[in-house]
């Protein structure tokens, strides 16, 4: 697994320090080829300056004459500097005075410009050129020291490679909010996904960037496909199971006339199994998205049913106003409920009350009747015989393994106790802020 | 950054003044006294005195003293004072420092 985001970055970073790199580099060699460029056109003037003021005197010597070339070459170390080379005579400026410029000796038919290193942290620009006047050859230098051009210009080259790191890290950080900002579309399309599975409400639409459109899409496909899958599974095998259970109880009815024990054994075994796969298709569909439970209202549904299964028991349902939907799942939540609901009325007097409590974290339902109760000796049974105990007697048991189950799946507890109003009291508490790795996997 | 640049160099090579005043000693004497090793260099001179603490030079004037030269500095510190540095061309002893008010 690598970070798509980190990666981006990093591309971003590596591809700007080598593209900041190249302009720099670049930039600073046209600069430096601008500058030299410039400073070889002034000597160049100032090479046609020296060559109409180098004459010969009346003696045949040559000299410059005196007031035509710049002060500059007058004044000792000034950066600007000539020499001239005529019939075995040197005609130096002042501004070189004990130095000379180094000359391409042996090349004297060389025209153009080279650098060289002059005295102390001078560089100088030397242009050459050779001309006849008068008769005579003469080679003329003239040169600059381009130093103090060439610092500034190494400076505001530091300058602009300080300018650049900060626009590249301006530029990252940007980039890496705007790569927050989109790549949000992830967490909203997981939260979705979570609230599929959690059956809450969906989260406001988002609009979904082209690119991920399609896996959005594919997704939502997806979902639906799983969702009808398991309401179709759930349904066959529930049909299996009912189409079995009649021809099975055929078989247990003429086992039973035929007192042939030997097939007792494994005709409870296959009720067993089939009462076990009934509960768990039911189970498993918990990633049904089968609509909010909202249990106050399934509640009283399921209490006028067993109102009218048991007509002369008075069912009390006592719960605040619990219009919040529940993170459980319905058909989960009715099996338990109607079990033990069913339970407290079949042994009822008079009177069966269901208490409901939601707290942040949990869920608590209270099953109360009036009936005889069951004595500490029988609670203690039930208790460390499991509940799994009914499971063996089919048809009159009280369903206690398909209410264990199912509060096993969201790791509630199950707990027995005499009730107040004379009979049992089944308190069953459900936590309801299940971790995600904890949630049954569909 | 150019501009700024451009303009300097510019400005330096438009300069034009009038030829200065020659030296007591001519600069082919100089060279010639330097050749044989009578006088030091101007550059190993200048090494004595680093820009940083003598100033940047402006000029420099040679004098024939007694037989011996003598080589008149003139610089520019960064305080903006003018100095006058007269030294020894023959070892690069300083003789006189003078700063100009």
């Amino acid at each position: 697994m690598y970070s798509l985001k980190r990666k981006i970055t990093r591309n971003l970073t590596i591809n700007m320090i080598i593209v900041m790199s190249v302009l720099l580099i670049v930039m600073y060699f046209f600069m430096q080829q601008l500058l030299r460029d410039y400073v070889l056109t002034r000597l160049v003037h100032d090479a046609e300056s020296l060559i109409s003021a180098v004459e010969p005197d009346a003696n045949q010597r040559w000299q410059v004459m005196p007031g035509r070339m710049s002060a500059v070459y007058e004044r000792v170390r000034s950066g600007h500097y000539y020499q001239v080379s005529v019939d075995g005579q040197d005609l130096l400026s002042r501004s070189l005075f004990d130095t000379d410029i180094p000359t391409t000796a042996g090349n004297a038919d060389f025209s153009g410009h080279y650098l060289t290193p002059g005295p102390g942290s001078e560089t100088w620009l030397v242009w050459v050129q050779q001309i006849r006047k008068k008769g005579q050859a003469l080679n003329i230098w003239v040169a600059e020291d381009i130093e103090p051009i060439q610092q500034q210009l190494r400076q505001y080259t530091f300058y602009a490679l300080a300018l650049v790191l900060l626009v590249t890290a301006i530029l990252i950080y940007l980039q890496q909010r705007i790569l927050g900002q989109s790549f949000y579309i992830f967490t909203w399309l997981r939260e979705n996904l979570s609230s599929i599975r959690h059956r809450k409400a969906q989260q406001p639409g988002l609009q979904i960037p082209l690119e991920i459109a399609p896996l959005v899409t594919e997704i939502e496909k997806l979902v639906d496909h799983l969702r009808n899958r398991i309401e179709r599974t759930r349904h066959t095998i529930g049909n299996l199971a009912h189409e079995l259970k009649r021809p099975l109880q055929l078989l247990s009815m003429q086992q039973e006339n035929e007192k042939n024990s030997a097939q007792a054994e494994p005709l409870a075994e296959i009720k067993r199994i089939l009462e076990r796969e009934l509960k768990r298709a039911k189970i498993s569909g918990s990633s049904k998205a089968g609509g909010d439970f909202i249990i106050a209202d399934e509640m009283r549904f399921m209490i006028a049913v067993m109102e009218k299964i048991y007509p002369q028991i008075e069912v009390e349902l006592a719960c605040e106003n619990l219009a919040e939907p529940l993170e459980l799942d319905r058909d989960d939540m009715l099996e338990l409920t109607g079990n033990l609901l069913d339970n407290a009325c079949k042994f009822a007097s008079s009177k069966a009350v269901l208490a409901i409590r939601v707290t942040d974290r949990r869920l608590t339902l209270i099953f109360e009747d009036d009936g005889k109760g069951l004595d500490t000796r029988q609670v203690e049974e039930i208790k460390q015989r499991g509940v799994r105990l009914d499971e063996t007697v089919a048809g009159h048991g009280l369903g206690l393994g398909i209410c264990n189950d199912i509060i096993d799946t969201y790791q509630g507890s199950l707990s027995f106790s005499a009730s107040a109003l004379g009979g049992l009291k089944v308190t069953v508490q459900i936590p309801l802020e299940l971790a995600d790795t904890q949630y049954p996997e569909p | 950054m150019k501009t700024t640049l451009l303009f300097l160099v510019l400005a330096v090579g438009m300069i034009n003044a009038p030829a200065r005043a020659g030296d007591d000693i001519s600069q082919n004497e100089i060279r010639e006294l330097v050749r044989r090793g009578e006088l030091l260099s101007l550059e190993s001179i200048l090494s004595l005195y680093p820009e940083k603490q003598y100033g940047k030079l402006l000029d420099l004037e040679a004098e024939r003293d007694h037989g011996t030269v003598i080589y008149e500095l003139k610089t520019l510190r960064s305080d903006g004072r003018v100095t006058e540095l007269k030294i020894d061309a023959r070892n690069g002893s300083l003789l006189k420092l003078e700063v100009e008010d």
